[in-house]
């Protein structure tokens, strides 16, 4: 995990000093910023050849789902400061979204899937317009208040999302093009279509946060009110977060829900919002990678232990407690304050 | 220090019946006051004169109630923040405020890229002077050396000479200071002190908070006290400190025990 030691700081006021110059596709991935994706995108595509059983592929696809879902939510909680709990509201939109255009239009399933990442993106905008500009706190109770209304709308708005029962019997997800006809009915091809969407969504996120608009990000959960003194629009920028955010939320759900070939109300529970609260606080809210493989371990670990539900829940609570115990700033946060201690006393060093 | 223009040229800042009243307590009433290209203009008055208020106030932080605010003959009243500061008017606040995750070249860079102009004619070059320019603010206020560090390991003191130096670098029509000297030590007042005043001599004009009276009789060219939410007085420091009303304002009445 040397990842936070590439967490923005000391690396990229050297890149802007000295720009090496590198082949344009290199520059337009992300040059230098690159870090461990490709690694960890290497380890993705080898899980499938080391892991034989199905059931461990499947813990696998859900460690995925986790690793975007999570660091979805770091974008917002942890880059631009806003506690929103709405995420889970925005995987349940998508799901919904994509599961009723599938089993009621003919429309093609891909964009199917892009529509459900598309409403979730599109209701974020319009949630986002009104609460952006409130409060940390209130902006957090009306997102929590909106994630309950969904799950009432879900449970009886019958016509469009079946209810209670939900809608269930989604067929597999597809690619047919021309002679192309690719099908994810197994876990296997399932993760490759997930593995792919997970690479690239970790892709777009993290040169969003390496962008110069991540620094602004940034600067707005440090202190807003120096961020607007210094010209910047900060409730266009959380406004733009924030959908973008619920877009790969709702596209996480959407994929999601297709796995589980069904979808009803409790797709709204609680129980993911905690989730990725804890991937973030304990993972570093604010640092890239650590929160990402902190999405990995919280998606494997319960499979491991082999626990009942209610046993699984009394864990997680007893990390939370001994990780803000210990790691308050969770362990990407650990770790940039090491690397920064290091950096501060070569730079003493350096001038005596 | 007083550039005169020529008489056509409306004035950089021209501030009438400026009002603010929070739940019934009337903040400011009826404040007003103009500031000259090129001039430094003090604004003082004791504790909860509303000094503070009429800065937030005209850099849009505060929406006032009434008035009128004029920069450069164009009226920013009620505007939002973001775009008062692109306008121009560019503060610091009487709480340091800065990010205390990103690195001191961050702030610089940050500084400059929100404050200029959209306009990208000569980008490059621009962006060559400004990097020699944020440089040297932080060579001459003993930064240099932290310019990689994030900015939440700096002291007090540099913290403000941070602060400053990030407003100072974008050259803005007008840099509103509110308290450059509260809480530093007498090293880092001078070093505020010759950077406000070298900074004006290049023609930069200032707006200033400041309880400090050395500090205001030796930097400000014309001075306009406050108290309780009212224009007390107006005119050059040395006028000002004959004031009996202004003195009254300041220390009491004589007679008056610790008055606070």
């Amino acid at each position: 995990m040397t990842a936070a030691l590439h967490v923005h700081e000391p690396e990229e006021t050297n890149d802007v000093m000295s720009r090496k110059s590198s082949s344009p596709l290199h520059k337009w991935l992300g040059g230098r910023h690159l870090g461990p994706l490709l690694p960890t995108a290497a380890a993705i595509a080898l899980v499938p050849a080391v892991v034989t059983n199905d059931y461990f592929i499947d813990v696998a696809n859900l460690a995925l789902t986790f690793m975007v879902l999570g660091t979805a939510f770091n974008l917002l909680y942890g880059y631009v400061g806003m506690l929103s709990f709405a995420q889970v509201a925005f995987v349940g939109i998508g799901g919904y979204a994509s599961s009723w255009l599938v089993t009621h239009t003919d429309l093609w399933q891909p964009v199917a899937f892009l529509a459900g990442g598309g409403v979730a993106a599109l209701v974020a905008a319009v949630v986002g317009a009104v609460t952006v500009r409130l409060s940390e706190g209130a902006f957090a109770i009306i997102t929590l208040s909106f994630t309950l209304l969904c799950a009432v709308v879900a449970a009886e708005w019958t016509g469009v999302t079946g209810g209670r029962q939900g809608i269930f019997g989604l067929p597999a997800p597809s690619l047919s093009l021309g002679p192309v006809d690719l099908v994810a009915d197994t876990p296997r091809s399932y993760y490759y279509l997930l593995a792919g969407f997970t690479v690239l969504a970790l892709w777009a996120m993290q040169r969003l946060v390496r962008s110069s608009a991540g620094t602004v990000m940034i600067a707005i959960r440090d202190n807003e009110p120096l961020a607007k003194a210094q010209g910047y629009a900060t409730n266009n920028y959380k406004l733009a977060v924030f959908s973008f955010c619920a877009f790969v939320t709702g596209l996480t759900g959407a994929l999601h829900v297709f796995r589980l070939t069904t979808i009803d109300p409790s797709i709204f529970d609680f129980y993911l919002m905690q989730v990725m609260l804890i991937i973030v606080i304990l993972g570093g809210a604010g640092t890239f990678w650590p929160v990402a493989y902190s999405a990995v371990l919280f998606a494997v670990l319960p499979e491991m232990l082999r626990m009942a539900d209610e046993a699984r829940l009394i864990v997680y609570g007893a990390l939370l407690v001994l990780g803000l115990l210990f790691l308050p700033q969770g362990v990407g946060g650990f770790l940039r304050a090491r690397a920064m201690n290091r950096q501060l006393r070569d730079m003493r060093g350096g001038r005596s | 220090m007083t550039a005169t223009l020529g008489a056509a040229a409306p004035p950089a800042l021209q501030v009438t019946g400026l009002g603010k009243s929070f739940m019934g307590v009337a903040a400011l009433s009826d404040v007003e006051f103009t500031l000259s290209t090129g001039t430094v203009l003090g604004l003082i008055g004791p504790n909860g004169s509303g000094k503070s208020t009429a800065l937030d106030c005209v850099t849009g932080f505060v929406r006032p109630d009434s008035g009128q605010i004029l920069l450069d003959g164009e009226s920013i009243f009620g505007k939002a923040p973001h775009l008062i500061a692109r306008a121009g008017l560019v503060r610091t606040f009487q709480t340091v405020k800065l990010y205390d995750q990103l690195t001191l070249d961050e702030h610089m860079s940050l500084s400059l890229r929100g404050l200029y102009k959209a306009g990208r004619s000569g980008a490059s070059r621009r962006r060559s002077a400004e990097r020699k320019r944020a440089t040297s603010w932080l060579v001459e206020f003993g930064l240099e050396q932290l310019r990689s560090a994030p900015a939440g390991i700096l002291s007090y003191g540099q913290k403000k000479l941070l602060a400053l130096a990030a407003v100072l670098v974008t050259q803005p029509r007008i840099a509103l200071l509110d308290e450059p000297l509260a809480g530093v030590n007498p090293r880092i007042i001078d070093l505020i002190r010759d950077a406000i005043l070298q900074a004006n001599t290049e023609g930069q004009t200032f707006l200033i908070i400041e309880h400090n009276v050395e500090f205001i009789t030796s930097c400000c060219s014309e001075v306009v006290v406050l108290d309780a939410g009212k224009k007390l007085a107006a005119g050059p420091p040395s006028v000002i400190w004959d004031d009996p009303a202004v003195y009254e304002a300041f220390l009491g009445r004589k007679g008056d025990g610790h008055a606070g």
